[in-house]
């Protein structure tokens, strides 16, 4: 017991010993994480389309409009005079601009719903070629509030009035006993019908709310730092692991193991301690990028925090075992950097950790369910921001066990010591 | 200490050691000799349970190495031919992670870990990092390194690789003091002078073989001629001509010198002149 003891101390020292390499082999994933995270942070993507909206109208309808679009949550609208906000487009600084030219105010009257179609205005869009997207996003939330807007006047019972009798000499005959009736229903034109005049409101057939999806009533809280955090840690452990396997193998280049395979420590204790040493350090790591996660990014523990460190300690085992794995199937470092980029890579890509699995298609996703790297994001991610139960945590953690098991099986099995 | 006994070693179609025998006496201060892959390498690895003999026998202060590999391994100490250590560890670390992994513990391992830096002379330098020290003081620390458990038999291979004239006196003098405490020292070098001035037996191996072995006075003084001349031409001349055509061919030399018979001579003189490159 003292020899793997003295070992696995021995590894640490040597980890401690390289202090930038240390903090690098932790700001690397924090620092990807952050960057992935702000990518995929969805209030980010929808709250701050940012637009600048130029009235030449200057109407009462168009000066309406102009506040609705305002008041929209999804839209952030930049005062900016008119040449300045062209400018800031074109420059890049502001998204899109939208100019609302003359008659557009007519454009949004009742009387524009009746003949050919508008007044004939129509509002330009000028948006940054790389951000079309949020053209189309702007696009589609003014046209609705362009039509919330009419409706409201449309249905005015003074501005139906009106509608109704611009339409009637248009109309088939069959219809005309029906606007009729309607006229008859909104009663004679009065100078003094302001109780009237509040507009109907117009709603969606269907509504719909929008709420999180939770389990076992745990109140979740997607935040796409907790899902990068839990991908960029799996991934650069792994790279970790590979940096680890090189060493192993400098080892047996320099001497040292020849040493160490001479000392009180069998064999099996050699590679034991360094499977032992690789997780701990690997644990420290998991650590260190959590507490960062926890501290700045609101990262939250939502379901068991025992299973949540029972999943990061499964992930650095199994990070322990692929270490030795690599180095059995490696043997020389150059070989062992080759084959553990790959084996990372594609492991990190399909298991998720690279880029989130929501975003492949269905086969690769199914695929991705035979990685080890898959269950550890997913384990992670059941524990922190899905606020799932332990019962979720304990599936991922012991596949990721089982996982480093056979890894360091394999590895102890094929790893050659002269 | 240590008796090898028709000892064969393969490495695929390869035989790296062939029916060797060879007898090493406890307290010994013992030189193997041998060009490159003579299998005394092998021979050494196989002595300390690193590689398995396909046939033949090594046993170490009476334990067979193939059955009782940890007796064997507290037995012996093996000084590397390789710097075997931590370079990004301090002198200190070094000792005791090797004292740990030997087994030693507690006060044992603080006795060991001191004398192994008094050994070493780098006491002072305990907390410095291995990679700051000189190839001579790191030299003197694989060597202590290595002696951490306290071993009866010391083999080191080319221990003196790269160090100045004072570390590897340090060295010479340090295995002197083992072995007059009583250890065996195996001693393998390609140096003639270091085997002249260290060792008391000698063995000389060649393609996997035994050679000659014996006490190093008796070899050099089997040789057919106690002395040998030294002779400085003015124009080129095999040395086999040089002594009948000193008087009768009129050539003129502008020195002559009789030296001693060296080790080296006998080892050429058993292994002959062409270069061993490779196995």
């Amino acid at each position: 017991m003292r020899p793997l003891a003295w070992l696995v101390l021995k590894d640490l020292l040597r980890f401690r010993s390289d202090g930038r390499g240390a903090v690098v082999t932790v700001l690397t994933p924090v620092m990807l994480a952050v960057l992935l995270g702000a990518l995929f942070n969805p209030p980010d993507l929808a709250n701050s389309v940012g637009l600048a909206v130029i009235d030449r109208d200057q109407t009462a309808q168009s000066r309406a409009l102009v506040d609705a679009i305002r008041a929209d949550p999804n839209l952030d609208v930049a005062d900016l005079p008119e040449a300045e906000a062209l400018s800031a487009v074109a420059h890049g600084r502001l998204p899109l601009a939208l100019v609302l030219p003359a008659g557009s105010g007519a454009a949004l009257t009742p009387a524009a719903f009746v003949g050919a179609g508008g007044g004939g205005a129509k509002a330009e869009l000028i948006f940054d070629p790389s951000r079309k997207t949020e053209a189309d996003l702007v696009e589609g939330l003014v046209t609705r509030l362009i039509f919330e807007q009419s409706m409201a006047r449309v249905t005015d019972p003074r501005s139906l009035r009106v509608l109704l009798t611009q339409a009637r000499p248009l109309a088939e005959p069959g219809w005309l006993a029906v606007i009729d009736q309607s006229l008859g229903l909104l009663g004679p034109a009065s100078a003094d019908d302001s109780a009237a005049a509040a507009p109907m409101a117009i709603r969606s057939p269907l509504a719909f709310e929008r709420r999180e999806a939770v389990v076992d009533s745990v109140q979740g809280g997607y935040n796409s730092y907790a899902h990068t955090f839990a991908g960029m840690l799996c991934m650069f452990l792994m790279f970790f692991a590979a940096d680890a396997a090189k060493e192993l193998v400098a080892e047996r280049q320099s001497g040292l193991q020849t040493r160490l395979r001479l000392s009180a420590a069998s064999r099996h204790t050699i590679l034991a301690a360094r499977v032992l040493s690789v997780t701990l350090i690997a644990l420290v790591i998991s650590a260190a990028v959590y507490a960062v996660g926890f501290a700045a990014f609101e990262v939250q523990v939502l379901g068991s925090w025992p299973v949540f460190v029972l999943v990061l300690v499964a992930q650095a085992f199994f990070v322990g075992g692929f270490s030795l794995l690599l180095a059995g199937a490696g043997r020389t470092e150059r070989t062992i950097a080759s084959l553990g980029t790959f084996a990372i890579l594609v492991m990190s890509f399909l298991g998720g950790a690279m880029l989130p699995s929501f975003l492949m298609p269905p086969w690769l996703r199914t695929i991705g369910h035979a990685m080890p790297t898959a269950w550890a994001t997913d384990g992670l991610a059941a524990m922190t921001w899905r606020g799932m139960g332990a019962s979720d945590g304990l599936v991922p953690a012991s596949v990721l066990l089982l996982c480093g098991l056979l890894c360091a099986a394999v590895g102890s099995r094929l790893f050659r010591w002269e | 200490m240590i008796r090898i006994e028709h000892l064969r070693i393969g490495f695929g179609a390869v035989l790296a050691v062939d029916d060797l025998s060879l007898e090493i006496p406890r307290g010994s201060l013992f030189g193997l000799l041998g060009p490159n892959g003579a299998g005394k390498t092998t021979t050494i690895r196989c002595v300390a349970g690193l590689v398995a003999a396909a046939s033949g026998s090594v046993r170490v202060a009476g334990f067979d190495v193939a059955t009782h590999a940890a007796e064997v391994r507290a037995r012996i100490g093996v000084v590397p031919q390789q710097l075997a250590l931590y370079d990004e560890l301090t002198v200190l670390q070094n000792l005791r992670i090797f004292a740990g992994v030997q087994g030693l513990a507690g006060q044992r391992l603080a006795e060991r870990v001191a004398w192994a830096l008094d050994l070493a002379q780098l006491s002072a330098r305990a907390d410095l990092r291995v990679h700051t020290l000189s190839g001579g003081m790191k030299r003197r620390l694989n060597l202590a390194a290595s002696l951490l458990h306290d071993p009866e038999c010391i083999i080191c291979d080319e221990p003196t690789t790269g160090v100045d004239p004072q570390s590897r006196l340090h060295i010479f003098d340090t295995l002197r003091r083992l072995r007059a405490d009583g250890r065996t020292i195996v001693y393998t070098t390609h140096t003639m002078d270091e085997v002249e001035a260290l060792c008391d037996q000698v063995a000389i191996v060649d393609h996997g073989r035994l050679v000659v072995s014996g006490p190093l006075e008796a070899l050099l003084a089997g040789s057919a001629s106690p002395t040998q001349h030294s002779v400085t031409l003015r124009e080129g001349a095999d040395s086999a001509r040089v002594a009948a055509a000193l008087s009768a061919a009129g050539l003129v030399a502008e020195q002559v010198n009789a030296t001693p018979r060296s080790l080296e001579d006998v080892f050429l003189e058993r292994t002959g002149h062409s270069l061993r490159d490779g196995a």
